[in-house]
């Protein structure tokens, strides 16, 4: 359903990305791992349109991402690392306008069973500045349980939260890919979970030659 | 053409043939303006020899506006085709056209206490000069404000597209409102309002002033290609 | 595909409706900033009501465009920093859209106010009530100008950190126009009939939009980098 293929990016005069490739299947999960700095967020921003690669083409269910348009929030949710609340809006009111935003209707028992999973009903009322940062996370991870689309990017979804929800988090996960979903997500904390493929980014080191001094391209 | 300047070296070579044979027509130039400005022209029958002025003042000016639409076509090109040469123009230009602007305004104004009695009036011409000037600053600060250069030029572009809309503006204010300003002496070839033994000191100026300005602005790249150069080599050492 | 995006700039309105009127804390400040601005012009003139009163459209127009410019950075600063903005982006509304969906509800927080402080001010200076209605008139008409180059400036001045000066400098240029014709009785030309105020600022913001629309957009997209 995703198809990453020959991906060329530079970003801040280093090359990030040089001929990379990447082919994600129904009920597949992927994991992307590196070091700081390597590229997993860039190829999820790229994935998700944006940021545009400098070659190159992504594709999903064989549309690309400009293609897709408005149709994007159907085909699939992203988490990025921020958190995207609005701090003066309640857990309520920040799903609520997520579901707006995102064309989605779902009725009052399957809000209720989605909170409940991550146990945020308690807290459904308060204000998200009152939050703690783990609590923060969850309210965002939520949003996977409302979502329909099949294909999920998470960027980095285990930061900062407990041993307890990582194992929620990694129920949920398992029982999408069952329903034919597929997951490309990024990681530094291990999970044991049957994944299809991991993928080791690394970062590019050119070799210096003199050839580098004579581009424009490197002089961005 | 621009396959040829695609790389900075060959454009290298290019401009360092270029400057010396721009730097020997400015002095030219110069020279035989002096010439004519100082000794072969006469002296206005109205305003005496402060029109002397006159041969800095126009040339200024008329640089400043044109710098500022090389600019806007600069970064036109940078946005459009992400071309680093072109963002490396408007930045070497900036300043340079803040000059010329600042020396208008300057010039403006000595020219101005004699024949109008005032330093400064806030008429239509004189203050859009004026406008132009802080849209230069802002764009002299704006692609200086981020730590990444390229961030700096890129958002330069695109305030220097939005500026664009001052050019007209001050092109054709004195046509618009009745203001203190003379109308524009030379705006058809054919028949120029001004005699030409004034035209040709004032054409011999203009042009040492463009003369001026290219092999400045062909300094100021080279210099900006090797800071850039030595950023890359600093780069890759760490 | 019209229909479509009618539909996603009310979706976005509505949304940014509720994030802009939960918080009033901006709608208090603006207020309060309204009047101790006046105040200080009163103190620094003197409290003599024969010069007061003539001065009282500029000192307006001066508070209303640094009032904007401090205030609009409050619209897209938020969003910037907790990821909203690019979040709106993955989910597929194109940048114009939600440039614009900010400018129109920055427009609608501000103009609600200013109807109400501008008679109330005026009382203060002793203003003509057909004054105050032509000072009215001529301000909702150039208010949606000034309010998508000051969205513009924010959005300029979203990355920059060293200093908050920039904002103003960039972005004063632009305002000079719709000051002029705005408030001016004879700047450059001599009666300005009040029909042709209206017109003129019409077309500035007509040229405005499409502009601030594009260079919007731009900005937005640059803003991922």
């Amino acid at each position: 359903m995703l198809e990453v293929s020959s991906i060329y990016l530079y970003r801040n005069r280093k090359q990030v990305f040089k001929n990379f490739n990447l082919n994600l299947k129904n009920s597949e999960i992927i994991l992307l791992e590196g070091e700081n700095g390597a590229g997993k967020t860039s190829l999820l921003n790229m994935i998700s349109g944006l940021i545009n690669p400098d070659k190159g083409f992504i594709k999903i269910y064989k549309k690309s991402i400009v293609e897709l348009g408005n149709q994007k929030k159907k085909i699939f949710t992203y988490i990025p690392d921020k958190n995207c609340l609005k701090e003066n809006l309640s857990v309520n009111e920040n799903l609520k306008s997520w579901l707006n935003l995102s064309n989605l209707k779902v009725n009052d028992n399957k809000y209720q069973k989605a909170l409940n999973t991550f146990s945020l009903n308690s807290i459904q009322e308060s204000l998200v500045k009152s939050l703690s940062q783990g609590q923060k996370k969850k309210v965002a991870l939520t949003k996977l349980l409302l979502s329909k689309s099949k294909l999920w990017l998470l960027d980095e979804p285990l930061n900062g939260i407990d041993t307890k929800t990582i194992t929620i988090l990694k129920k949920i996960m398992i029982q999408h890919v069952r329903k034919n979903g597929s997951i490309l997500f990024s990681s530094h904390v291990k999970l044991d979970l049957k994944l299809t493929k991991r993928i080791i980014l690394k970062k590019i080191v050119n070799k210096f030659n003199i050839d580098l001094l004579d581009q424009w391209e490197n002089f961005q | 053409m621009f396959t040829k300047l695609a790389n900075p070296s060959t454009f290298q070579k290019i401009s360092d043939f270029i400057f010396p044979k721009c730097f020997g027509l400015f002095i030219v130039f110069l020279i035989s303006g002096f010439y004519y400005v100082f000794f072969s022209s006469p002296p206005d029958y109205l305003q005496g020899e402060t029109v002397r002025i006159m041969y800095i003042h126009v040339p200024c000016a008329w640089l400043s506006l044109g710098i500022y639409s090389m600019m806007a076509g600069c970064s036109f090109f940078s946005i459009v085709f992400k071309h680093t040469l072109a963002d490396i123009i408007s930045r070497a230009c900036a300043p340079l056209g803040a000059c010329f602007t600042l020396a208008t305004l300057i010039t403006g104004s000595i020219w101005g206490k004699p024949t109008w009695g005032t330093w400064w009036v806030w008429d239509a011409r004189l203050t859009s000069e004026l406008v132009l000037f802080f849209i230069y600053i802002g764009h002299i600060f704006i692609s200086n404000a981020y730590e990444d250069k390229r961030k700096g030029d890129r958002y330069a572009a695109i305030l220097t597209l939005l500026g664009i809309v001052n050019l007209p503006i001050i092109k054709w204010s004195v046509d618009w409102w009745n203001t203190l300003h003379q109308p524009a002496s030379i705006s058809k070839l054919s028949s120029p309002s001004i005699d030409p033994s004034m035209m040709i000191p004032l054409f011999l100026m203009v042009f040492s002033f463009l003369f001026f300005f290219i092999s400045l602005v062909l300094l100021r790249i080279k210099g900006e290609v090797i800071s850039r150069k030595l950023e890359i080599l600093e780069q890759h050492r760490a | 595909m019209g229909k479509l995006s009618m539909k996603n700039f009310k979706t976005l309105l509505y949304r940014e409706f509720i994030i802009s009127f939960k918080n009033t804390k901006s709608l208090y400040s603006y207020c309060t900033f309204f009047f101790t601005s006046i105040l200080l012009f009163v103190f620094a003139t003197g409290p003599d009501i024969s010069i007061l009163s003539p001065i009282y459209k500029p000192i307006l127009w001066m508070i209303t465009i640094f009032a904007l410019i401090l205030i609009s950075e409050s619209f897209v600063f938020e969003d910037f920093f907790d990821g909203s903005l690019s979040e709106l982006q993955f989910l597929g509304y194109s940048e114009e859209i939600i440039f614009l969906s900010k400018s129109a509800v920055m427009f609608i927080s501000l103009i609600i106010p200013n109807i109400i402080l501008i008679p109330v001010s005026s009382i203060l200076f002793k203003v003509n009530f057909l004054d105050v209605i032509e000072i009215i008139t001529l301000f909702s008409i150039s208010l949606p100008t000034i309010t998508l180059i000051s969205i513009l400036s924010a959005l300029f001045s979203l990355q920059v950190k060293r200093n908050k000066f920039i904002q103003f400098i960039l972005i004063m240029p632009f305002f000079i126009p719709i000051i002029i014709i705005a408030t001016s009785e004879n700047f450059f030309v001599t009666n300005l009939g009040n029909e042709f105020k209206i017109f003129v600022l019409i077309g500035l913001f007509l040229i405005t939009l499409p502009l601030s629309i594009l260079i919007g957009k731009l900005i937005i997209k640059e803003l991922n980098y």
